[in-house]
């Protein structure tokens, strides 16, 4: 019964065959609904009793098909009960297949009665005049009680959804995959013996019904498959309803986001541009389908472009893509008016990015470094210019050997402007100093005021030292003089809540300006000359930064007293980080103040009140690494957005994701790995969904230098050294 | 520092690409290269005996957090005994040790009372041997610590290597084998068994 009720639906062309079989068979083949009626969602027989109706219906109509015996394998079993037949064949249908089924029943029915039924009648006629009755085909009943082919009722559920071509279940996976968990279920598309696609069936997760087509049993993800492949599943499944289901969504993201580890940008904009102009789709095509894949191909587009910004216009072959499927949809938008609504967004798209190039001129244009493109795969893209005026680095300016201070500075910045800087932090007249680049064999050349500090007259490897004019040597701010008291007196007349909010703004702008596509390319560029992850990279030193600055700071502070004062002046900062939420800073501050050479200090630990020793364990607490970080972990989770994460361990989450899973699996992507990954750039995005306002109520210029520009030693050698000054060994 | 009563914790430390992750899979997971998710417990975890009780071993594999000292240090300054692992078809990867040999030397101060073992992975690989074993040998009596070569892919020393540096601590007694009463400690075990989630 049930196999005359397929046939039935694939002889009125509401189902195909993926394959072209005009027979219904119940064996390894698949079936899928015509999509063009899948994406209507109104249906009139939604409702159960109208679905009741639709199925009499339809098995009145069973009769009417001659058996295909000959193709058919019918066990001879019969089953006496047409009305539990029925029921049994409703019991198998999961409620999506029902709708879907019932949607595209509805349609047809109307269809056909609008269109005149000319052909179906004469193919009943013919159906009935060909072979009489065929009462007995109640066999597939029990085939149907068998795991796998409930498994297969779900695979049609979702061929409907996804319209997907050429699958099989491969046997002996449903045989493994029954070891391991009743609810595993793992499909594989196989082109010339070849798997190109594996899905896997997952739980369904929260059963958060959007319009109609919502499930809750379970849906497929990508686990592994070509990159052609891939791509066509995701444009197969997007909808083009304002809203998509929560993994379509997590699927397109996914693959915008790392499709650079396996297919050059060249590759994906031939593949999108195929897909957009393909006259004919697996040789079934039917009018309405053509701008349905139109707009599908569209609205990823423009998704990539939202994702990738202005990244895509500094590309040859994106740029030309661009230009290319813009005017397909120009010319396209008379034959398919639908297209119009795709075409305003693109060109709002392609106009915003106009109005950036314009922006491209003034100066303020910041953060260059982000659209840097790259791609794994490819090399075309290595030798862009050498770096853009207004790219930022941290310019280093030795003070000692062993010490510098940091500067935050354009590469338009000269000499002059840095200078004042560190004259400012060290506190010393600018007039009385010079910068010094020294080369590594130890030349030395002074910098003129208006030489540019980071260009052609420094090479990567000089240094720039601070000297005294007079002395032409270095300065040696760690005597003991009044100076140095001078420091620690700087930080302490400070309010620590401003002082925390400085740095909070500090780190939020390097976070803030950290690209999502920075963090795949650290985790799979391992030469990392780190080119393409720039400000990925000012964070990570900053971090490094803040971490000496606080065991300088200490270590510098020669007075007991005002050392005790220091300590508890930076467990309060830290603190206050963590109440901010900048978890970055935070764990640089509690390592700064757990740095060997600090926390040896125990004249200085001594003196600290029980009060800020139990604060301080406290915060300590969350930096323990015991089981990978938890305690950070569930406490970072708990905080709202804005926040910034520890970056070292978002990073080496990532790096462990990459190193403990392998990107291809025979010869297919790892998709499972791509979207773990994925799902660690989506943090960040979580991290930054509200942007902080400008916080620091008062503009404090002072403190906004203090805490930009850090004074730090950075020899673990030094840092000892002082400590053992300050406090010798007993 | 605040003792944890129940951790012993061994922190690996190596080059990237020596194999680290690898051999702390195949000691916890016995697999080699299977996939893995870092959710949570990237320490990994295994029940041994510690003074006649039973305690929790802590892995902490630093993989990735090269750039990160300060992540490093923490690592050493938490940690009990370490692994210092190079691939033995890298003369550059044993050399990259040093300064993570001197660090340790550094914050643990008299690093003769701490397990220390120098490993050479990829053994299986001798074809292309860059570092002789007597070489690295000569190392370890310099740095007065245990030398052993490996190779996680054959799982070949693995479990040695992790009972040789059990058995170099002096100051308690650890071991991976559980003896003594069985029933409640048997159960206890397979219940911690049951939570031993690698990473």
């Amino acid at each position: 019964m049930a196999v005359g009720v397929w046939q039935l639906l694939l002889d009125m062309g509401i189902m195909t065959s993926v394959d072209q079989h005009l027979y219904f068979q119940d064996t390894y083949v698949f079936y899928q609904f015509s999509s063009d009626e899948c994406s209507y969602l109104y249906c009139e027989y939604e409702r159960e009793e109208e679905w009741q109706n639709g199925v009499k219906l339809l098995l009145q109509l069973v009769p009417l098909i001659p058996s295909r015996a000959g193709i058919c394998e019918l066990p001879h079993q019969k089953i006496e009960d047409a009305e539990e037949t029925r029921d049994e064949i409703l019991a198998r249908l999961t409620s999506a297949m029902q709708r879907e089924l019932a949607a595209v029943i509805a349609l047809k029915a109307r269809k056909s009665a609008v269109e005149q039924d000319e052909e179906t009648g004469d193919q009943h006629v013919a159906l009935i005049e060909a072979e009489g009755v065929p009462e007995s085909q109640a066999g597939v009943m029990c085939k149907l009680q068998e795991r796998d082919d409930i498994g297969r009722i779900e695979l049609v559920q979702k061929l409907a959804r996804e319209n997907c071509q050429l699958l099989q279940t491969d046997k002996k996976e449903q045989e493994k995959s029954e070891h391991q968990e009743d609810e595993v279920t793992t499909v594989q598309v196989k082109e010339q013996d070849q798997n190109v696609l594996v899905l896997k069936k997952v739980p369904g997760w929260s059963p958060a019904p959007t319009s109609g087509s919502a499930e809750s049993d379970g849906r497929y993800v990508v686990v592994s498959g070509t990159p052609e492949k891939i791509l066509e599943h995701l444009l197969n499944d997007l909808h083009l309803e304002e809203v998509q289901d929560k993994e379509t969504e997590t699927l397109l993201d996914d693959f915008l986001l790392t499709y650079t580890v396996f297919m050059t940008t060249d590759d994906l904009c031939q593949a999108l541009l195929r897909h957009y102009s393909a006259k004919k789709y697996q040789g079934k095509e039917e009018n309405s389908d053509v701008p349905c894949r139109k707009r599908k191909v569209l609205h990823l587009v423009s998704q990539w472009i939202t994702l990738y910004k202005d990244w895509l216009h500094e590309d040859e072959h994106s740029k030309m893509f661009l230009k290319t499927i813009y005017r397909n949809v120009l010319d396209d938008v008379y034959e398919y008016p639908i297209l119009e609504k795709e075409l305003k967004e693109f060109q709002k798209i392609l106009g915003m990015h106009r109005r950036h190039t314009v922006d491209e001129y003034s100066p303020q244009r910041k953060n260059k470094a982000l659209f840097h493109q790259f791609s794994l795969k490819e090399n075309w893209l290595q030798h862009r210019g050498t770096v853009t005026e207004t790219e930022e680095t941290f310019c280093h300016v030795y003070v000692t050997e062993h010490s510098y201070v940091s500067v935050k500075a354009k590469v338009s910045t000269t000499a002059q402007e840095i200078l004042k800087i560190v004259a400012e932090k060290i506190q010393h007249v600018e007039e009385d100093l010079a910068l010094v680049a020294v080369t590594f064999s130890g030349e030395k050349h002074e910098l003129q005021p208006h030489d540019l500090a980071t260009s052609k007259t420094v090479e990567p490897s000089d240094r720039i030292y601070v000297y005294r004019k007079d002395l032409a040597d270095t300065l040696n701010p760690f005597a003991e003089n009044e100076e140095s008291q001078q420091r620690s007196m700087r930080i302490l007349g400070m309010n620590t809540w401003d002082l925390a909010l400085e740095l909070m703004n500090f780190d939020w702008s390097l976070f803030n300006s950290i690209h999502e596509q920075e963090l795949i390319y650290f985790t799979f560029s391992r030469q990392g000359n780190g080119e393409h992850t720039v400000n990925l990279s000012l964070l990570l030193q900053r971090c490094n930064e803040v971490q000496l600055w606080v065991a300088t700071e200490i270590l510098l502070c020669s007075q007991l007293g005002k050392r005790v004062q220091l300590v508890k002046k930076f467990i309060k900062i830290a603190a206050h980080c963590k109440a901010q939420k900048n978890l970055n800073s935070f764990f640089a501050i509690v390592m700064g103040l757990n740095t060997a050479s600090v926390s040896r200090l125990s004249q200085t630990w001594e003196k600290i009140p029980g009060k800020f020793k139990k604060l301080f364990t406290e915060l300590e607490n969350l930096t323990d690494p015991s089981l990978n970080h938890k305690a950070y972990r569930d406490a970072f989770k708990k905080m709202k957005p804005p926040k910034i994460p520890f970056m070292p361990l978002l990073l080496k989450d990532v790096t462990f994701i990459h190193e403990g899973n392998k990107t291809f699996l025979d010869n297919l992507v790892n998709f499972e790995k791509l979207h773990m990954i994925a799902d660690t750039v989506r943090t960040l995005r979580h991290c930054r969904t509200n942007q902080f306002g400008d916080m620091s109520p008062k503009e404090h210029q002072e403190l906004k230098s203090y805490v930009n520009h850090l004074y730090v030693i950075d020899s673990q050698q030094a840092l000892f050294e002082l400590s053992h000054r300050i406090e010798p060994r007993v | 520092m605040p003792e944890q009563s129940n951790d012993y914790r061994v922190a690996v430390f190596g080059a990237g690409g020596v194999g680290k992750s690898s051999l702390v899979l195949r000691f916890v997971k016995g697999t080699f290269r299977e996939s893995y998710i870092p959710t949570v417990e990237d320490t990994y975890r295994q029940v041994i005996s510690c003074d006649k009780s039973i305690c929790t071993l802590q892995i902490t594999d630093t993989t990735g957090s090269h750039q990160f000292p300060a992540m490093q240090r923490l690592s050493i300054s938490k940690g009990h005994a370490f692994i210092l692992v190079y691939s033995i078809t890298s003369r550059q990867s044993l050399e990259e040790l040093k300064p993570i040999y001197d660090q340790i030397c550094e914050i643990k101060g008299d690093v003769e009372s701490i397990p220390i073992m120098l490993v050479g992975n990829k053994c299986d690989e001798s074809p292309n041997r860059e570092v002789e074993s007597s070489e690295a040998e000569a190392l370890a009596r310099k740095w007065k610590c245990a030398f052993m070569e490996t190779s996680a892919k054959l799982n070949h020393n693995v479990k040695e290597l992790f009972q040789e540096l059990l058995n170099l601590e002096k100051r308690r007694t650890v071991s991976l084998q559980i003896d003594g009463k069985k029933s409640k400690q048997q159960k206890r075990k397979e219940k911690l068994k049951g939570k031993c989630v690698v990473m």
